[in-house]
């Protein structure tokens, strides 16, 4: 698929992040699975996404707190993968591990683009006091849509952009990398899979917590064992 | 419903409802989601007033500030829906009290919301979709672990977003009454159990399936699923931690 109806896809999936629904579209696991299907690779999408999503749950968005934007590097980081995969397909492990370490930097730089959106926003909320003291009630709902597409044109270019960047510098990258580099970088799924769950731990730290975990390590083994 | 002259029409709260979706469209720093809340309002404040300078007040009353969990800002959403249809038909409370009332919320809805939400019925959701995907090689069962996931999300969800809208309206000033931790503790702490038995079953699965034959596949894994829970609990951003574990890999698979 084009890169650019991609975008629009992931610019629509990011809106759930915070502006509309929240329903958990734009949870890794799920715009994996979405952008594999459009780019006709389900199996890699899902594979990015479950890698990529105990990355970011623990970082609870309670309130004003600034966290890391998780969902669109996400994103972003699916995008670069199935399109490099086609070239790179022997190189996996190194082309997973440089996508990681651009899809840390997006989460980090999304921070910024949320606090643009915001500031922004606060001036609409500025602009309808104004106007609504003229009694045009409307300017409600108009300034309600109006930012929600802004944040969806925002977003479009911002995927579309940061892909294009990663793109282009991985695929220099992974040109001039011995192809030993893949065989070192083999441990890579594990390593962030591994940062995933360490991160997810501090969700469940209670003893209760540590008694179902260890039934659930159980249920675990019993079912590898089973199928 | 108690017998009362009522304006605000079912298809009102069909309305409400949608709004309440897009609630945080314009979230910002000065009104928090004060935009949304009056956004939400627009049909039952249009509904009870009796002129256009009417229904232009009771939005600019709601634009000022409130925070309040997305999902549990519906309790609000529903009681002031309520209080300016009470305030306009028989003139039951003033501005300042709804006001009051407003504020008053604000703890009560973020806290129950964020704890009951975000902490637990997300990581759980998300945690059994997981489990799911590494559990099923097939790609139809994966994909139906994902639907599970948002499925077990959902649900709560929106009984949440709909609960809330027609039981503050029902409440009024007494919607705070609702809003006891006790009425969900017995789904958050099913949801905690969920989440830390598919925590540990991703653990085992992860394990046994890419690091079962190799023992510093293991390593890996264990080694940075402890730094990264040690070096969070320190207060280390996420980044850091997560570089950490890939810097560790590959120096195990230099080895």
């Amino acid at each position: 698929m084009d890169l650019f109806l991609l975008s629009l896809a992931g610019g629509l999936i990011a809106l759930d992040t915070t502006a509309v629904l929240q329903g958990l579209i734009s949870q890794p696991l799920i715009s994996g699975i979405i952008l594999g299907w459009l780019t006709g690779n389900i199996a890699l999408g899902l594979h990015m996404g479950l890698l990529l999503q105990l990355l970011w749950l623990n970082q609870l968005p309670v309130g004003a707190a600034k966290i890391p934007e998780g969902n669109l590097a996400s994103i972003i980081a699916v995008i670069v993968t199935i399109r490099l995969d086609v070239f790179f397909g022997n190189s996996q492990n190194i082309l997973i591990l440089l996508v990681i370490l651009y899809a840390l930097f997006i989460s980090w730089l999304g921070m910024s683009i949320t606090t643009f959106i915001r500031n922004g926003n606060g001036r609409l909320l500025n602009f309808v006091l104004r106007t609504l003291k003229k009694d045009h009630i409307h300017i409600i709902s108009g300034v309600h849509s109006g930012s929600i597409l802004m944040q969806f044109i925002l977003h479009t270019a911002v995927i579309f952009t940061a892909v294009l960047i990663g793109q282009r510098v991985i695929h220099e990258i992974l040109l001039v990398l011995p192809a030993g580099w893949n065989n070192i970088a083999r441990y890579i799924e594990l390593g962030v899979i591994g940062s995933g769950v360490g991160l997810t731990l501090a969700l469940y730290k209670d003893k209760k917590d540590m008694l179902f975990l260890l039934l659930g390590a159980a249920l675990g083994l019993l079912f590898i064992f089973v199928m | 419903m108690n017998m009362r002259a009522e304006k605000i029409k079912y298809r009102d709260f069909v309305s409400i409802f949608l709004r309440t979706l897009l609630l945080q469209g314009v979230w910002n720093f000065k009104g928090m989601i004060s935009a949304g809340i009056a956004f939400a309002l627009v049909p039952a404040a249009k509904r009870v007033s009796a002129s256009r300078e009417e229904w232009a007040g009771i939005l600019k009353r709601h634009l000022g500030f409130f925070n309040a969990h997305p999902y549990f800002a519906s309790f609000a959403i529903g009681a002031l829906a309520r209080l300016e249809e009470n305030l306009a038909i028989d003139k039951t409370g003033d501005t300042a009290q709804i006001e009051r009332f407003k504020i008053a919320l604000i703890g009560p809805l973020g806290a129950l919301g964020d704890s009951y939400f975000w902490a637990v019925i997300k990581p759980a959701s998300i945690l059994a979709g997981s489990a799911g995907v590494l559990l099923f090689s097939k790609l139809e069962y994966q994909l139906a672990s994902a639907a599970l996931m948002l499925i077990l999300y959902n649900v709560p969800h929106l009984y949440i977003r709909i609960s809330g809208l027609w039981k503050g309206y029902q409440s009024g000033y007494n919607t705070y009454k609702l809003l006891k931790i006790e009425n969900y503790a017995r789904v958050k702490s099913a949801y905690q159990i969920v989440g830390a038995v598919m925590l540990g079953m991703v653990i085992v699965l992860i394990i046994c399936k890419n690091g079962g034959s190799d023992f510093r596949g293991v390593l890996v894994f264990g080694l940075a699923a402890a730094g990264s829970a040690f070096l969070r609990s320190k207060g280390v951003y996420m980044q850091l931690a997560v570089l950490f574990s890939v810097g560790l890999a590959a120096v195990i698979g230099l080895v």
